[in-house]
């Protein structure tokens, strides 16, 4: 009852607080105290809102795509059928079980009424589900174990290892931290290597490293991804004995995975570093710069990496959220417990709830890191706070 | 004259090449240069030969050497590289400027595809790539008539099953390294019923041909779409808020995600529509990069300064938009084919990695089926022969149509032209 | 006809040249101290394999505290000129032939920016034509002018901040101590100029080579920038080389005039020299294009036709298409050095003894009264502006 009270009170003020930022703006409330004015008018305050706005529509087109391409793709009986089905059991028990299974899965009621509540259940409202059970001897639910959610996917059925009806949200969190251990030591990784890797091709540029590199690049976008992970599959496993399959405890067996995500992610990073590099080389403010006297390392790092990282730092956010949604074919190939495997696991358990779930989840954190990467530019950047209106 | 006429008996007597010789062929060469259709090396040499420009006339040293009778306003000889006759009052004598030469410009004549050939075929990494890809085309046509055992089965790539699907003795779950009957190898038990003991080498032909065709469609539509909704996109002003959301959902949802619904959906009907099925699901969602970029061209020549000055005095807009785009965007077509084409046919490998792609029951291969099928389980470790036939075909077919792509776009910039 | 004595001799001897009347050696004047000795400078750039030369047989002398303003159009090498002071040529770019000696050293052997950076800065400084450029836009103005002091002066970086609020200040930006912090998009075309001229002399240079300083600015503010610069030259007592290709600031600031064309100086001279005295037809076509000399009746006047192109080899004078008053010998010659005065000469054929005389034109003779009347209109228009700038209040 207290997370309903919290949850709602949380969302009426936040929408309280733009109306307001609103109404000072337009010089309805305060409209004669500059200071007022200043903080709750400010450009990047409504700069802000205005992405939000634009984030939350998109959300809407997904979460409206992903509800009629289930509805499409997998009518809720042919579901049922395939989940359930058992010649053993009685066919009242096999009702019950679609009922109950179309009820928590948002299947029940007409199109519209299932398109409410869909949306009830994936915006963040806080609200309490039930873990259900038939109990086959009485011919009824039995309701065990409430808990509070934010967001409700869906539940899952008939997947080995996880119980029946249980909640999406409970087998997508952990996979999530597994897929995000091992995201996110790729990409601190491959920014490490990255950003060498690139300022050295530009300092160096059509140098025998830069012409590597650049073959190296276009191999890497060029090959399709499985034969490049193969690859290095063959390389890193055959040749540098690493164990190919995932295991939790030993961390060799992370190392393929991170390897390969790290060195396929350096080529991107190269290119883009690179390229605003030697954009850079030829800048007035460099000639300037070497005409006062300045020594050519202090003008690469202090002036010219300065000015090329700006543009690049809106996709750190978008990097390091990514780990969160791993890899598809990494975790396939490796065996890797996380989101990327959970597809997998998804279409060949009819599960379509655990899929729709990830689609949402990666849209969700997809439009996060994009609204933060405007936000880290703008704080790095110092003529946007100003000129943004 | 007689000069020449003995190197000429030179010549006759002693074909061996003396110095004389190869001086008088030298000479032979550039006579030669004179002969009509060489003007490149005429202006060249004209050029050359230091033309001096007097007034309305232009001079070599011969001219000059010869003339100084006939011109009234130069009476002296002048050699621009040797020595100077001078007679000082003439020398001396002011004659002012000339219209025409004032207003002469340097300017060397210039053919855009002429430019973007030659710097084309000046990089070896572009040749290559070219060379590759139509040698790789050649084989897909004809690699499987080359070297197919059952003509009747052609399209199957069956080989090894005797009529009645057994194998025999010697082929022990169907695998057999390359050798000399064999280019590629046999594919083996991992691989599934189909593959099971076919050859490697058809197979891989095979799917190497519907992998291009399916490349190429997805290419075509995607830029006939991009450009076509690009145009809208530009042109009509309201479109232009839907289609930027439309532009977030795209790169915020992960493709394979939607594709695997898509399919769900689609199975019943591969069996009679399954070509269309996957060219659709390939090319869903790649025209929306040229379409944006081509939206931005527009606004940009929209907004021009000069085009609003010619809209105040009657352009059309269309008119406009079509006679500075059109020739901008020939060059951007060219480019994102060549880089779509290998775009596709890695989508179609990653579909294949979800069993998403064509059923290979009904027969239809592609490289990414084959590549799929190969890594299947841990039997290619133990028999990296599986992904010779894939990978010799994959990746130089990739990398190449990327660089030609890649060079294309250099080549057809024009600021790179001089 | 005096033929016979010039039959076959090359056409480009230097004894030819002294018998028609080119001067021996290029004049220095005893009474000022050399900085800078240019002797014989050739420039080249390879463009696609071919070498071409921008800067022609360049012999200058640089006086300290003088201001040294060189003249030009666009096209006619003259920031090639002052790059090549300070190694900054582009990577394609040579030094074929001559020598610059400064400080003791000849700098045209120098060729690695290492061997540069102990004179660019902190003996040589420039001044480029955008300040918005410039400028580093993700740096702060104190910092740029700080990093100077500290490279060049081993300043602690308290005493940098200091030293660079007094330099803010000596350049008249306003609020000099908050505006350390500020960053370059917030200041005002002006006062970036005023900012990076306080760059420059953070480091009390020698030699200042301002490259078009005021082109990109105002008319109001390139008056205070020229006034600015003047003011600290007579303060700091440095050199000053001015370029640009409005002869009415070359008025107001140098001393010395050098006027370039086609990759050459074809006239160089006191103030006095060129402006009363000018002996090439560049100059005069120059001079009787200003707008201001003019009177009211006569049409305007401009140079007909396009600057060399520097792809194609030179014949002769590079003016001489374009010249009123060409003659042969300038179609088939380059035209040495004549010597004016001892501090004046020109490179034009009309000064050798057995040239014609020419008539100067019109403008050029009557420049004295002309002057006189462009002055008194500028100064009351000034007058104006100066009013009218008061009641704003900037």
């Amino acid at each position: 009852m207290t997370s309903y009270i919290v949850g709602y009170t949380i969302i009426i003020l936040i929408v309280l607080f733009i109306v307001f930022c609103v109404l000072v703006k337009r010089r309805v409330l305060f409209a004669n105290t500059p200071s007022m004015q200043k903080i709750f008018a400010h450009p990047l305050l409504f700069y802000s809102f205005r992405r939000l706005g634009s984030a939350l529509i998109s959300l809407i087109l997904a979460i409206l795509v992903t509800f009629f391409l289930i509805r499409l793709a997998t009518p809720a009986d042919n579901t049922c059928y395939k989940l359930f089905y058992d010649p053993k059991i009685s066919e009242l028990v096999y009702n019950l079980r679609c009922d109950n299974w179309k009820e928590n899965m948002g299947f029940s009621g007409t199109m519209l009424q299932q398109l409410i509540n869909y949306f009830y259940a994936i915006l963040p409202f806080p609200k309490t589900l039930c873990v259900t059970e038939i109990n086959v001897d009485l011919g009824m639910y039995t309701i065990t174990g409430c808990r509070n959610f934010i967001f409700d996917f869906g539940r899952i059925y008939k997947l080995a290892g996880f119980t029946d009806g249980g909640f999406v949200w409970d087998y997508i969190l952990p996979r999530m931290g597994v897929s995000f251990e091992i995201g996110i030591i790729a990409v601190v990784l491959e920014l490490a290597l990255g950003y060498p890797f690139g300022i050295l091709m530009a300092k160096y540029e059509n140098g025998w490293f830069d012409r590597i590199g650049k073959a190296y690049i276009i191999s890497v976008d060029a090959i399709p991804g499985i034969a490049y992970y193969y690859i290095w599959l063959a390389l890193l496993c055959s040749v540098f004995m690493l164990p190919m399959t995932y295991d939790a405890d030993n961390f060799l067996s992370w190392l393929p995975a991170i390897l390969t995500m790290a060195f396929t992610g350096m080529a991107g990073i190269g290119l883009w570093v690179r390229r605003y590099m030697v954009d850079e080389f030829n800048a007035d403010y460099v000639k300037f710069a070497r005409s006062k006297g300045l020594s050519e390392s202090r003008i690469l790092w202090v002036h010219i990496l300065r000015n090329a990282v700006v543009p690049l730092v809106r996709t750190f956010p978008s990097a390091v959220i990514g780990a969160l949604l791993g890899t598809y074919y990494l975790e396939n190939i490796y065996g890797i417990p996380g989101i990327g495997q959970a597809v997998m696991v998804a279409i060949n358990s009819n599960n379509s709830s655990l899929l729709s779930g990830i689609i949402i989840i990666s849209a969700l954190l997809s439009i996060l890191s994009y609204l933060l990467g405007d936000i880290v530019t703008a704080l790095c950047d110092p003529r946007i706070s100003f000129t943004k209106e | 004259m007689s000069e020449d006429e003995n190197k000429e008996n030179q010549q006759l007597e002693t074909p061996v090449a003396t110095p004389e010789v190869k001086e008088a062929k030298k000479e032979e060469k550039q006579q030669i240069i004179y002969a009509p259709g060489r003007k490149k090396q005429r202006q060249k040499k004209a050029k050359k030969e230091k033309k001096i420009i007097l007034g309305d006339k232009s001079y070599t040293e011969e001219d000059l050497f010869s003339t100084f009778e006939e011109d009234p306003r130069m009476a002296s000889t002048v050699s621009v590289d040797s020595t100077i006759d001078a007679n000082l009052d003439d020398l001396f004598k002011v004659v002012g400027t000339n219209e025409e030469n004032i207003e002469q410009l340097d300017a060397v004549p210039y053919s855009y595809w002429r430019m973007t050939f030659s710097y084309l075929f000046k990089k070896p990494m572009a040749i290559i790539s070219v060379v590759i890809i139509v040698l790789i085309i050649l084989l897909a046509i004809f690699g499987p008539m080359i070297h197919s055992y059952d003509p009747i089965l052609v399209s199957h790539g069956t080989v090894l099953r005797n009529p009645d699907g057994v194998f025999t003795d010697e082929l022990v779950g169907g695998y057999l390294g390359p050798n000399s009957k064999y280019w590629f190898g046999l594919c083996g038990s991992n691989m599934g019923t189909w593959f099971e003991g076919t050859d490697m080498w058809t197979d891989v032909w095979l799917g190497t041909r519907l992998s291009l065709v399916l490349g190429t469609v997805v290419a075509l539509i995607e830029v006939v779409v991009g450009i076509i909704i690009g145009a809208l996109w530009g042109y009509i002003r309201w479109l232009d808020p839907i289609l930027i959301e439309v532009r977030n959902f795209i790169n915020n949802i992960p493709e394979i995600l939607l594709d695997i619904l898509l399919m769900q959906f689609f199975t019943p009907y591969m069996a009679d529509y399954g070509f269309w099925i996957i060219v659709l699901l390939l090319s869903m969602f790649s025209w929306i990069g040229l379409a944006g970029f081509v939206r931005n061209q527009i606004i940009i020549i929209r907004n021009r300064e000069y085009n609003i000055a010619s809209q105040t005095m009657g352009t059309n807009t269309v008119n406009m938009i079509t006679h500075n785009l059109l020739p901008y965007l020939i060059s951007v077509i060219v480019t994102d084919i060549s880089t779509a084409i290998p775009a596709a046919i890695s989508a179609e490998v990653g579909l294949s990695f979800f069993n998403l792609s064509f059923n290979i029951a009904d027969g239809d291969i592609t490289l990414g089926q084959v590549l799929t099928q190969a890594v299947n389980g841990t039997a290619f470790l133990s028999h990296p022969y599986l992904l010779l036939g894939p990978f010799i075909v994959i990746i130089p077919l990739t990398v190449g149509f990327f660089y030609l792509g890649l060079a294309l776009s250099d080549a057809t910039d024009p600021r790179t032209h001089r | 006809m005096a033929t016979s004595k010039y039959r076959n001799q090359p056409i480009n001897s230097a004894d030819l040249n002294l018998e028609l009347g080119a001067m021996t050696e290029y004049p220095t004047d005893p009474n000022e101290e050399v900085v800078m000795s240019i002797r014989n400078l050739n420039v080249g750039f390879t463009t696609r394999g071919k070498k071409t030369h921008v800067l022609r047989d360049i012999n200058l002398d640089i006086y300290k505290g003088k201001t040294l303003a060189i003249v030009g159009e666009s096209g006619s090498g003259k920031s090639v000129f002052t790059k090549t002071f300070t190694g900054m040529l582009d990577s394609n770019g040579f030094i074929s032939s001559g020598s610059i000696m400064f400080d003791g050293q000849d700098i045209a052997k120098l060729t690695s920016h290492k061997e540069w950076q102990p004179i660019r800065g902190k003996k040589i400084a420039t001044i480029f034509q955008d300040p918005m450029t410039s400028l580093n836009p993700l740096l702060t103005i104190g910092y740029q002018i700080s990093e100077v002091l500290i490279l060049h002066r081993g300043m602690s970086k308290e005493e940098a901040k200091k030293e660079a609020i007094s330099l803010l200040e000596r350049v008249k930006i306003p609020n000099a101590a908050q505006r350390y912090d500020d960053y370059p998009f917030q200041f005002s075309g002006g006062m970036r100029q005023r900012a990076v001229i306080a760059i420059a002399l953070a480091c009390k240079p020698e030699i200042l080579i301002c490259d078009e300083p005021t082109t990109a600015l105002d008319v109001t503010v390139q008056s205070q920038i020229i006034d600015l610069i003047k003011d600290l030259q007579k303060e700091y007592g440095w050199t000053t080389i001015f370029i640009t290709h409005d002869l009415g600031v070359v008025a107001n600031i140098a001393d010395n005039v050098a006027v370039m064309y086609g990759g050459q100086i074809v006239e160089y001279g006191t103030i006095e020299d060129v402006f009363y005295h000018p002996e090439h037809p560049y100059t005069w076509a120059l001079l009787c294009s200003l707008p201001q000399l003019g009177t009211k009746d006569e049409p305007l006047s401009y140079i007909k036709g396009n600057p060399p192109s520097f792809g194609s080899e030179i014949i002769g004078d590079a003016f001489a298409p374009r010249n009123e008053y060409a003659m042969n010998i300038d179609f088939v010659k380059e035209p040495p050095a004549f010597k004016v005065s001892e501090t004046h000469w020109a490179k034009t054929w009309l000064l050798s003894p057995y040239a014609p005389k020419v008539e100067k034109p019109k403008v050029i003779q009557e420049l004295h009264e002309r002057m006189k009347i462009a002055a008194k209109e500028l100064a009351r228009q000034e007058g104006d502006e100066y009013a009218e700038e008061t009641k704003v209040g900037e």
